[in-house]
């Protein structure tokens, strides 16, 4: 008895031993989102960003003949031409409806909206004229939903409507998903000229890492409907 | 060490691209041979007539740039700076080449930026419009205008006589917010003068953005299967050195 008594406490001290040594030196497993998009509906960024191209509505300006019609101003930034700045993002299967902030670029990444509201990035085209327009909104907050928290669960074709600061809408529908991996982040395919008005929206995805953040961009593209 | 400075110099490295504005010449391609060390580059790859190489990194300092195409050599030196950008343009025909190299711009955040480069040596010293407006006059060939801002949008880009009186050419040019923009007027002996632009730079953020804060996150923490794993095989090692230990001692 005092024999399998000895077995039974060495079993338990190298048990306890090799536990404890595996809890500290394995890292902690990265947590999961709870809304993720389906790997089959994935697509590659920069064929997205052609996609969300293709045909639509534009507002071409038109040459007024030769030299003796030409305009007298000098050339420069005519306001007159361009949308007004975005100003309330809209999209009902996703349950978002809230107002747009300008933000800018830094250094190391991009200033953030607050976690109810949707950031434009405002160095580039703004929603409505020809480029890709880009706007980003928190996935989560630290204790729930953030306003792009359904986004990646929308379909291809959902409707988004962007009211601007002049009261016009701008109407785009989703044509494609793609998610990657921030160290990967795919700048040439989300920032840039376009032919045609392009969106692309941009949230978080992918595992999630206590201290590091999620490992992912989600990046769904939206042409001019 | 020696990876990061190759990685340090491949990000700064100039970079180059190449039109081929040389009517009758189907493809032509440049290379950049280093005056210091005599080392040979090709930049981009060929190009048709009228087509933009992509951008390619290239070494910097003092350089000549030379013109590979059937029947065609020219040559031109130039000093390329780390960490900036060119466009090199081949015009003339029959025979006689001639290469130019342009310092492409920055973009500007929130707007857009062109520039208009005439080589189309038979229009003489047009103006250009852009969206009906006059943005540049009496441009000479092979000289560029400045970077002017502009209103972005599709805009369609003419080329008009110096007297005003007829459009030698126009094209549509796609000019989005934060990007700076090149248009080149090409053609003449005997292909039709036309417009050609391509995108010098973007304006970028630094970095992907970070719109998750983790609270829609769950499942993960720490790996229990391994750890279990771990502890049974623990157990079962120290079980049988025990056991290994009490047969020694009992014989």
């Amino acid at each position: 008895m005092r024999r399998w008594r000895g077995t039974a406490l060495a079993i338990a001290c190298g048990a306890l031993i090799a536990g404890a040594a595996a809890y500290f030196a394995l890292p902690p497993e990265p947590l999961q989102p709870a809304i993720a998009i389906p790997r089959a509906e994935l697509e590659p960024p920069a064929a997205l960003a052609h996609v969300a191209e293709e045909p639509a509505t534009l507002h071409p300006i038109v040459m007024h003949g030769d030299r003796a019609e030409l305009g007298t101003g000098s050339a420069g930034v005519d306001e007159q031409f361009r949308p007004a700045r975005p100003a309330w993002l809209s999209i009902p299967a996703a349950s978002v409806d809230a107002p747009i902030d300008p933000v800018s670029g830094t250094a190391t990444g991009i200033d953030v909206p607050a976690v109810g509201r949707a950031g434009w990035y405002d160095a580039g085209p703004r929603p409505g004229e020809p480029g890709r327009a880009v706007i980003i909104g928190h996935f989560d907050a630290s204790n729930g939903p953030g306003l792009f928290a359904l986004l990646p669960a929308v379909a291809n074709g959902t409707d988004i409507s962007i009211r601007d600061a002049a009261g016009a809408t701008h109407r785009f529908e989703i044509v494609g998903k793609a998610e990657m991996e921030k160290s990967n982040f795919p700048t040439g395919a989300v920032y840039g000229a376009a032919d045609r008005p392009v969106l692309i929206l941009i949230t978080c995805g992918g595992p999630y890492t206590p201290g590091v953040g999620y490992r992912d961009n989600v990046l769904i593209y939206a042409r001019a409907a | 060490m020696l990876l990061g400075a190759s990685v340090v110099t491949a990000a700064t490295l100039p970079r180059i691209r190449f039109l081929n504005a040389a009517p009758g010449t189907a493809t032509a391609r440049v290379e950049v041979v280093s005056t210091t060390t005599g080392m040979r580059t090709g930049a981009g790859g060929e190009s048709a007539f009228g087509e933009f190489t992509p951008y390619a990194g290239v070494p910097a300092g003092s350089v000549r740039v030379e013109l590979v195409a059937p029947k065609l050599h020219a040559a031109v030196p130039a000093e390329l700076a780390a960490g900036s950008s060119y466009t090199v343009i081949a015009t003339g025909s029959g025979g006689h080449a001639r290469l130019r190299v342009f310092r492409d711009g920055e973009p500007a955040a929130g707007t857009a930026k062109l520039r208009v480069i005439h080589a189309a040596p038979e229009l003489g010293t047009p103006d250009v419009s852009l969206g009906g407006r006059p943005i540049a006059q009496a441009v000479a060939f092979g000289s560029s205008s400045p970077y002017i801002t502009v209103t972005p949008g599709n805009q369609t880009l003419a080329v008009v006589s110096p007297h005003g009186n007829r459009t030698l050419a126009s094209g549509q040019v796609s000019l989005a917010a934060g990007t700076a923009t090149t248009a080149v007027v090409i053609g003449t002996a005997g292909e039709p003068v036309r417009v050609v632009s391509g995108q010098d730079a973007t304006v970028t953020p630094g970095g992907p953005p970070e719109t998750g804060l983790g609270g829609l996150a769950s499942g993960g923490g720490r790996p229990w299967i391994l750890i279990l794993a771990a502890m049974g095989t623990g157990g079962a090692l120290a079980g049988g050195l025990q056991a290994a230990a009490r047969r020694r001692r009992t014989r």
